[in-house]
C-alpha cells in the first residue's frame, strides 16, 4: 500500500517537473521575444553605422566598443543661425509636451468618459439606447476619416493658425478631439452597470444626489476599470504621431514621437539609426519608471480588462 | 423590432455621416481662389509694409542651419520681412499638411515639393504661376537705409539661360507649360567604381576596347555603354563570390533605386513609361524586352539590387567588395567609402579607392541604333542617352497677398542666384541648380580652417584625375575630405546634357500618383530579379508588368 503510494508521489512529481518545465519553458520563450525589440532597441544605440550595417548582424558589443556618442551627441547645440545655443535635438522640449499632452488627454477622456458612462448605466432618458447605439455605431468609421473633419473643427475654432499659432492653441487641438472615447464610455458602461441597483436605491433613500452616488460609490468601486482606461489612453497619447504632425506648425510644439521620425533623417533619404535609437531608448527610460513605480495597479487594470496596448 | 430599427438608424446616421466626408477629393478639389492664373500687376515701388512670410520645408536641424543663415542675410536684405520656416518632419506629412490646409485657407506662403505634389496643388488651384515673375523687367531701388543692399537696384525677372534645362522642363512640364515651381535641390545618380579591381585587371579591359589609366581610372566624360559593361563583367565577376586573390567580385553593378533603374532604362530604351494625364504606359513590347535583357543581367550577375544583401541601399556592400560598382544618390557619395571604423573581416576586398563615373548608357549618341540579346535572339532599339534628376522643386502658394508673393519670390531668387546656390550645394551635397555656380568665386567656408570657391572645389577632382591619382597632397591636406563629393559634383555636371525626369502626376480616383507609379515600377525590377533567384512563373516580366498596372490602376 505504501508501495503505491509512494509510486503515485513520484509521478506526481514527475508530471509536475514537467509541467513547470513545459510552463516556465514557454514563458521564458514569450519573455525572450518581447524583449528581443528592446535589447536590440539599446544594441542599436550603441553601434556605429558600420556595426549596425554588418552583415552578420553584431549581437552583443563589449563595453569598450560601446558608441557612447550616439547619446551624447544627442545634446549638442546648434553652433550658428538664428538657433545658435539651442539642443540639435530639443529632447526636454518633445519630452515635455509629450508628458502635458498625455496628461491633458487622459484627465479629460477619464471626465467625460465617467460622465457620460454614468448616464448611459444609470439614469433613464428617452432615446437611451438608440443613442448609445449611434454612438457605437461611430467605432465603425476609420480613425483615419475623423482627421480631416477634426482638422476643419480645430482651425473653425481658431487653434490652428499658421502665422499665429500660440502653444495654448497648439496644445488644444492636440488635445480637445481626443477628450472623448466612445470605447472606454462603452467599457466603463459595462462596469457600471455590473453594480448591483440595490446599492443606488439605497443612496437614493439616505438623500445622495446622482453625482454624490458617482463620486462615493461608483468610481470607487469602478476604480480598475478607471486605471485601466488612464494606463490604456496614457499610451495611445504617448506614441500619437499623425495628429500631432498635423495641427502642430511650429516644431518645438511636436511631440517626442514626431521628433524621432524626421530628426535623425539625411538628404539621401538614411536614417542615423544609431542617434535615432538612442533617442528611442531615452524616450522609453520615463514610459520605464512609471511601469515600475505603478506596476501593481497597471499588472491589475491590464489583467482585469484582458487588454493590453 | 425596436432594437432592429434603433440598428437600422444607427446604421443609416453612422454611415450617412460618413459618407458626406469626401476624403479621396479633399487633396484635389477643395479651396481654390483661382488667383493662381491672373497675371501679376508688380507696384512700382517696393511695398514696405511688414511683412510676414512662412515656408515649409523638410530639412532637418543639420540642414536648417544654412538656411536658417540664408533668411537671416535676406531679413537683413529686406528689414520689413520676417520669414518663419518650419521643418515639417518628411514629405508626405508636408504634402497631407498642405492639402488638408488648402481646404481651410490655411496654406503656408511657400514651400518645398516634388512635381507630382505641385501638380496636385495646380489641380486645387492652389498655387501661384510664376512666369509673370520670371519673365518680368520691373526693377526696384532699395531706398530703406537700414537695408544691407541699400542704394542697389534688384530685379524681379530671372534669366532662366543659366539653368540646366532638364530642371527647368520639370518645373514646367504640366498644362499651359508655365512654371509653377523652380528648381531647388537637385540630385542625380552616379556610379562609384572600385578602382583597385579595375586597376588589377588593366590590361584586359584595355583590350576590351575600354579606355582605362594606369591606376585603373575609367573615362569621366564618357559614360560606359552596356556592350562595355556586359566586356566588364566578364572580366570582374567571379559568380561563386568576391575572391580577393584574383581580385573578383561577386556582383559588377548595384542600383540603389530599383524605381529609378526602371525608369531610367525605359527612357534609355525609348519604352513608354507613363503621361502627364496620368496613364499607365507600360504594357508594351519594348518594356517587355528591357526587361527580358535584366532578367539575363541579373542572372549572371552583371546587375544587382540591394534586397540581394536585404538592404535598402548597396553602398555597404560596395564597400564589402560584394559588388564592383554601384549607382546612387549623389547625396550619399560618402557612404561608398571604405572607412576605418569598418571592421576588417568585412572588407572582402581590403581597403580601395573610390572614382565616380556617368551612369551606364546604351548609345553613345542621342537616337543612336543598339542590339542586345535576349534570350539568345537579337533585337535592335533606337536609344536614348539618360540619366535621372531628383529632388525638391520650390513654389508659392496661391492664397499670399500681392506684397508677401512679392517677397516671397524674392526670397527665393536669392536662395537660387549664384552665391546661395553654391553655397548650399557645398553645404549638403545637393547639385547646384544654376549653370553659373560651377564658377563662382566666392570663398564658402566649409570648415573653421578651410575656405574654398566652388569652381576650385570642382578643381579637386578634376586635379586628382589629371595626376592619375597620384597628387602630391599631404596627409593632413583637407581636400581630400572632399574629393569625392567633388568627383559626384563633376560627374554630375559631365550629365547636365541628358537628365530626364518623369511625367508628374497627382493621385486621382481610379489611377495612382506619379510618385506611386516610381515605387510599383521598383517593386517590378524587384519581382523580375526574385523570379532570378527562385524562378518562380510568377515572377516573369510579364507577370511583373501585369501586376505592377494591377497595383496602380485597380
Amino acid at each position: 500500500m505504501s508501495d503505491i503510494f509512494v509510486e503515485n508521489e513520484k509521478t506526481y512529481k514527475r508530471r509536475k517537473i514537467i509541467s513547470n518545465i513545459v510552463t516556465y519553458g514557454f514563458l521564458t520563450i514569450v519573455a525572450i521575444a518581447i524583449l528581443i525589440p528592446f535589447y536590440w532597441m539599446l544594441l542599436t544605440s550603441l553601434k556605429s553605422i558600420q556595426e549596425i550595417q554588418s552583415q552578420p548582424p553584431i549581437l552583443w558589443l563589449k563595453f569598450s566598443d560601446w558608441k557612447i556618442n550616439n547619446y551624447t551627441d544627442l545634446f549638442l547645440t546648434v553652433q550658428s543661425g538664428e538657433r545658435a545655443g539651442e539642443p540639435l535635438f530639443p529632447f526636454f522640449t518633445y519630452l515635455q509636451n509629450t508628458v502635458l499632452i498625455s496628461f491633458l488627454t487622459t484627465f479629460g477622456t477619464v471626465i467625460t468618459t465617467v460622465l457620460a458612462s454614468f448616464a448611459f448605466a444609470r439614469l433613464h432618458f428617452k432615446g437611451k439606447e438608440t443613442l448609445f447605439a449611434i454612438l457605437l455605431g461611430t467605432m465603425m468609421v476609420p480613425g483615419e476619416i475623423f482627421i480631416l473633419t477634426n482638422f476643419l473643427t480645430v482651425n473653425k475654432l481658431g487653434w490652428y493658425d499658421i502665422l499665429d499659432q500660440t502653444y495654448l492653441d497648439a496644445i488644444l487641438a492636440m488635445t480637445i478631439p481626443f477628450m472623448i472615447s466612445v470605447f472606454y464610455i462603452f467599457y466603463l458602461r459595462q462596469t457600471f452597470k455590473k453594480i448591483p441597483d440595490e446599492l443606488y436605491f439605497a443612496a437614493k433613500v439616505d438623500g445622495t444626489s446622482d453625482f454624490k452616488y458617482l463620486m462615493k460609490i461608483m468610481i470607487p468601486i469602478a476604480a480598475p476599470t478607471i486605471i485601466t482606461i488612464i494606463i490604456l489612453n496614457s499610451m495611445g497619447a504617448w506614441s500619437a504621431y499623425i495628429w500631432p504632425a498635423m495641427v502642430t506648425t511650429q516644431d518645438r510644439y511636436r511631440l517626442v514621437s514626431n521628433g524621432l521620425r524626421g530628426a535623425f533623417t539625411d538628404t539621401t533619404g538614411r536614417t542615423d539609426y544609431g542617434q535615432q535609437m538612442a533617442a528611442a531608448t531615452l524616450v522609453t527610460v520615463p514610459l520605464l519608471i512609471v511601469f515600475f513605480t505603478f506596476r501593481k495597479q497597471i499588472m491589475r487594470g491590464v489583467s482585469r480588462s484582458g487588454i493590453k496596448g | 423590432m425596436k432594437k432592429i430599427i434603433a440598428l437600422l438608424v444607427t446604421l443609416f446616421v453612422v454611415f450617412g455621416f460618413a459618407g458626406c466626408i469626401d476624403v479621396g477629393t479633399t487633396e484635389l478639389t477643395t479651396g481654390g481662389t483661382n488667383t493662381s492664373q491672373t497675371t501679376l500687376d508688380l507696384a512700382a515701388e517696393l511695398p514696405d509694409e511688414e511683412v510676414e512670410i512662412t515656408f515649409w520645408h523638410i530639412y532637418g536641424q543639420s540642414k536648417s542651419a544654412l538656411l536658417d543663415q540664408l533668411i537671416a542675410e535676406f531679413e537683413a536684405m529686406y528689414p520689413n520681412v520676417t520669414i518663419t520656416s518650419t521643418s515639417q518632419s518628411d514629405y508626405t506629412t508636408l504634402l497631407d499638411k498642405i492639402n488638408l490646409g488648402i481646404s481651410v485657407d490655411q496654406v503656408p506662403t511657400m514651400a518645398l515639393g516634388y512635381p507630382d505634389h505641385f501638380a496636385g496643388y495646380i489641380t486645387a488651384d492652389a498655387v501661384l504661376k510664376l512666369d509673370d515673375y520670371i519673365n518680368s523687367e520691373v526693377e526696384y531701388e532699395i531706398t530703406d537705409s537700414t537695408s544691407t543692399i541699400f542704394g542697389d537696384t534688384v530685379s524681379v525677372g530671372l534669366d532662366l539661360d543659366d539653368f540646366v534645362p532638364s530642371y527647368l522642363a520639370e518645373n514646367n512640364q504640366y498644362e499651359g507649360g508655365y512654371y509653377y515651381s523652380v528648381p531647388f535641390s537637385k540630385s542625380t545618380e552616379v556610379m562609384a567604381v572600385n578602382v583597385d579591381v579595375l586597376k588589377a585587371h588593366k590590361t584586359e579591359i584595355a583590350a576590351a576596347g575600354i579606355t582605362i589609366s594606369d591606376n585603373g581610372y575609367l573615362s569621366h566624360e564618357t559614360p560606359l555603354t552596356f556592350d562595355q559593361i556586359e566586356a566588364l563583367a566578364e572580366i570582374v565577376v567571379d559568380t561563386n563570390g568576391t575572391n580577393a586573390t584574383t581580385m573578383k567580385c561577386e556582383y559588377l553593378m548595384n542600383f540603389d533605386s530599383s524605381g529609378n533603374m526602371f525608369i531610367n532604362m525605359s527612357r534609355q530604351w525609348n519604352a513608354p513609361y507613363t503621361n502627364l494625364d496620368g496613364d499607365i504606359l507600360i504594357e508594351n513590347d519594348t518594356t517587355e524586352s528591357m526587361l527580358n535583357y535584366l532578367q539575363d543581367k541579373f542572372d549572371d550577375n552583371t546587375v544587382v539590387l540591394p534586397i540581394v544583401w536585404e538592404q535598402l541601399y548597396g553602398s555597404y556592400n560596395f564597400v564589402y567588395g560584394d559588388v564592383c560598382m554601384s549607382a546612387g544618390s549623389t547625396a550619399g557619395v560618402e557612404y561608398n567609402i571604405p572607412d576605418l571604423d569598418d571592421d576588417p573581416t568585412d572588407l572582402k576586398l581590403g581597403m580601395f579607392d573610390v572614382d565616380y563615373i556617368q551612369i551606364p548608357q546604351f548609345v553613345s549618341t542621342e537616337g543612336a541604333q543598339f542590339t542586345v540579346d535576349i534570350e539568345g535572339v537579337e533585337e535592335t532599339f533606337t536609344g536614348s542617352l539618360s540619366a535621372v534628376q531628383q529632388g525638391p522643386n520650390i513654389g508659392i502658394m496661391a492664397d499670399a497677398s500681392a506684397s508677401e508673393r512679392l517677397y516671397s519670390w524674392l526670397f527665393i531668387k536669392y536662395l537660387i542666384d549664384t552665391d546661395s546656390t553654391a553655397r548650399w550645394s557645398m553645404d549638403t551635397g545637393y547639385l547646384p541648380a544654376r549653370l553659373s555656380s560651377l564658377e563662382s568665386e566666392t570663398e564658402i567656408e566649409l570648415t573653421p580652417t578651410f575656405s574654398i570657391t566652388f569652381s576650385n572645389f570642382l578643381e579637386i577632382a578634376q586635379d586628382f584625375w589629371e595626376a592619375d591619382g597620384d597628387v602630391d597632397w599631404g596627409i593632413t591636406d583637407e581636400r581630400w575630405d572632399y574629393l569625392h563629393s567633388s568627383m559626384a559634383v563633376n560627374i554630375a555636371a559631365a550629365q547636365n546634357d541628358y537628365y530626364n525626369y518623369d511625367p508628374a502626376f497627382p493621385a486621382a480616383s481610379g489611377s495612382a500618383g506619379s510618385a506611386t507609379a516610381r515605387i510599383e515600377a521598383g517593386y517590378c525590377l524587384e519581382n523580375v530579379y526574385i523570379g532570378t533567384l527562385n524562378t518562380h512563373a510568377a515572377y516573369d516580366p510579364v507577370d511583373a508588368l501585369d501586376t505592377m498596372v494591377n497595383q496602380l490602376i485597380w
